[in-house]
């Protein structure tokens, strides 16, 4: 039989003498979060600053997003290789989830009453009780934001765990005792179908671990999946140069299954001037984004007709991702030390932020910047890349409020017909495309409308009947008319009610 | 005149003193550098610096040792810890214990150089960086 157990804890001394145990009484090999930084580090992954991104949240941009991607699929890779081998039992931060959809893996949390996670504290890093509990709480809700950006749910939830053990009640050793017969169930056993689970998440993972360790696709942020049919990884349109290369740096999986890169199919292209990430367009935008899965592609557009961007910009495209952000991703350091900065400063107007926050939030599409006219957008478009939507947002921003609309509807005019995708105004993006509270009120209303009706229509039977049946060639025009009526005016109520519905539950 | 901003930096690979001494030194700073902790913490007895750069992961005395050492003499002297090997544990040890600040390797040297700008403010030093 092989099980695999992970043990979820925070800051606790008899966790760990926890999995020791279960390992001992199972006699199986024993991998803990110290063996897996290690690893990681000797990789050449930096764990050190995804570590103190979740303290410092501002020194986290597109570089370390990749990093991020990095790490979750090395320490997959690491451990399911581990777990195939024969079973295994692991103790770390966020142990349950490291083995997403396998079914026979047993998700264990560990906790401990405060008190003795105090004193803890105090022994282990050797300061006084109020000085314990400011690390503890601090630790804590770190810990609570690495698991968030890493697999995006809370370490709290239960609902990811089998079992919730609390140490302050049982001792280590009985607590294994328990743990140990619980792995004997029926439902923590290995089967071939959450064997072949496992070996496709270690393929899926060892596939992005060689993506990013190639000079040619380390930068590209891709996702990777294998199933039985194959290998599929899928590139951002930016990177879309990258079709022909991704197979070539995965040929040494051929032979297990076949490889498939294909372009990501939701995009989204949001052309601005300026860009913030505190405004309510970004919010917007972000929010259509993770509802559709989409990556949000920047274009940065300073129009012939508006002000004068900085000397840097002007006649040229730059692309942020191949241009200015190149330099930050070198991967050569001497010492732990980058290279200086050789490239000035100039102000972006918010793009790079908006990148980064972007990346952050794993909706990055790249970005770039673009002066002249409409036409030098179009150009600028890659055909093959599938957008689903195009947002044109601020322009002419040195202009009046009026002349602003008018730039902005006259692009929108010219791309409509260019660009196979809808194309709206950031002011448009709530109406058409997020749910509100005037779509509520809308709903309730045009809901109540059709209720009304069908009650009308249905309470009345006999008199509908009567009227639609009349005999006489009046009635008969008279009820056609009606009908004709009718008809569309209980469309219109219905499809505003579908509408609105189809918003709430994000179908548009 | 207010006196030179004095600046040790200690980790045990030479090269990051010889890559971070030019890179403060140009910004008008006095920087010593050592590779050997124990040797480090002599000299912190002979003489207060401002600032103290040190690796975390070292040989006899660890970073963390070395910021309780200052921390037990003065908390003016402030302590940047720079590490390969951060975790959130490590990272949060040191600031409780009073670091000024924790970078992480690999850094650009204006990472640490703004934390110095802002640690020599916070001693009432004069900005470090050009306006």
């Amino acid at each position: 039989m092989t099980q695999v157990i992970c043990i979820s804890s925070g800051i606790s001394s008899k966790a760990r003498r926890l999995a020791e145990s279960v390992a001992e009484k199972l006699g199986y090999p024993r991998h803990s979060r110290e063996e897996l930084l290690e690893a990681a580090i000797a990789e050449g992954i930096q764990v050190s600053k995804l570590e103190t991104a979740t303290i410092k949240p501002h020194i986290f941009n597109e570089r370390l997003g990749l990093e991020r991607e990095y790490y979750r699929a090395f320490i997959t890779d690491y451990l399911c290789k581990r777990a195939l081998e024969g079973g295994m039992v692991y103790h770390g931060r966020s142990a349950h989830l490291l083995f997403p959809g396998i079914m026979h893996v047993l998700k264990v949390r560990v906790v401990e009453d405060e008190s003795t996670q105090i004193n803890d504290v105090m022994q282990q890093i050797r300061v006084d009780r109020t000085k314990a509990q400011k690390y503890l709480l601090e630790v804590e809700s770190d810990r609570e934001r690495w698991v968030r950006s890493l697999y995006g749910v809370s370490w709290q939830d239960a609902a990811y765990y089998d079992v919730v053990l609390n140490l302050g009640h049982i001792s280590p050793e009985n607590a294994a005792a328990v743990l140990a017969n619980m792995a004997q169930l029926p439902d923590f056993q290995m089967t071939p179908s959450s064997k072949r689970a496992m070996e496709n998440l270690m393929l899926g993972s060892k596939a992005r671990v060689m993506l990013a360790r190639d000079e040619r696709t380390f930068r590209a942020n891709v996702k990777v999946r294998a199933d039985s049919n194959g290998i599929t990884v899928t590139y951002l349109p930016q990177d879309a140069g990258l079709a022909d290369v991704i197979p070539e740096v995965l040929e040494p999986l051929e032979g297990e299954r076949e490889i498939r890169a294909t372009m990501a199919t939701t995009n989204i292209l949001w052309i601005q001037e300026v860009f913030d990430t505190a405004s309510e367009a970004f919010h917007q935008v972000v929010e259509i984004a993770t509802k559709w899965n989409a990556a949000v592609e920047l274009l940065q557009f300073f129009s012939e007709n508006g002000e004068e961007p900085e000397a840097d910009f002007e006649g040229q495209e730059q692309t942020l991702n191949d241009g200015s952000l190149q330099a930050s991703f070198s991967r050569e350091c001497i010492g732990g030390i980058e290279d200086e900065d050789t490239q000035t400063v100039c102000d972006d107007k918010g793009l790079r932020a908006t990148q980064e926050t972007l990346a952050r939030l794993g909706r990055s599409g790249g970005g770039r910047t673009i002066f002249g006219t409409g036409e030098q957008i179009v150009k600028s478009i890659d055909r093959t890349v599938p957008y689903s939507l195009v947002v044109v947002g601020n322009i002419c921003v040195s202009k009046g409020h009026a002349a602003r609309l008018r730039m902005v509807r006259q692009l929108q005019s010219y791309l409509s017909g260019r660009i196979k995708a809808p194309i709206v105004s950031a002011e448009d993006l709530k109406t058409q495309y997020l749910f509100s509270k005037r779509d509520i009120l809308r709903m309730i209303g045009y809901l109540g409308l059709v209720a009304l009706i069908f009650v009308l229509v249905f309470t009345h039977q006999t008199w509908v009947l009567k009227f639609l049946s009349g005999t006489e060639w009046t009635s008969k025009v008279l009820a056609a008319g009606v009908v004709f009526l009718f008809i569309p005016v209980i469309a219109y109520l219905y499809s505003n009610v579908t509408r609105s519905l189809m918003k709430l539950i994000r179908m548009e | 005149m207010e006196e030179k901003l004095q600046v040790m930096i200690l980790d045990d690979e030479p090269i990051v003193g010889k890559r971070l001494k030019p890179a403060l030194a140009k910004h008008g700073v006095d920087v010593e550098v050592f590779e050997n902790s124990k040797k480090a913490v002599d000299r912190l007895r002979e003489k207060c610096f401002d600032i103290v750069v040190t690796d975390f992961r070292m040989e006899e005395v660890d970073g963390i040792q070395v910021l309780e050492y200052i921390m037990g003499r003065s908390n003016r002297t402030k302590v940047i810890i720079i590490t390969g090997y951060a975790t959130v544990e490590v990272a949060r040890e040191a600031l409780v214990k009073g670091a000024f600040d924790v970078i992480a390797k690999p850094f650009k040297p204006d990472d640490l150089r703004s934390a110095i700008n802002k640690a020599a403010l916070s001693l009432g030093h004069d900005s470090i960086l050009p306006l």
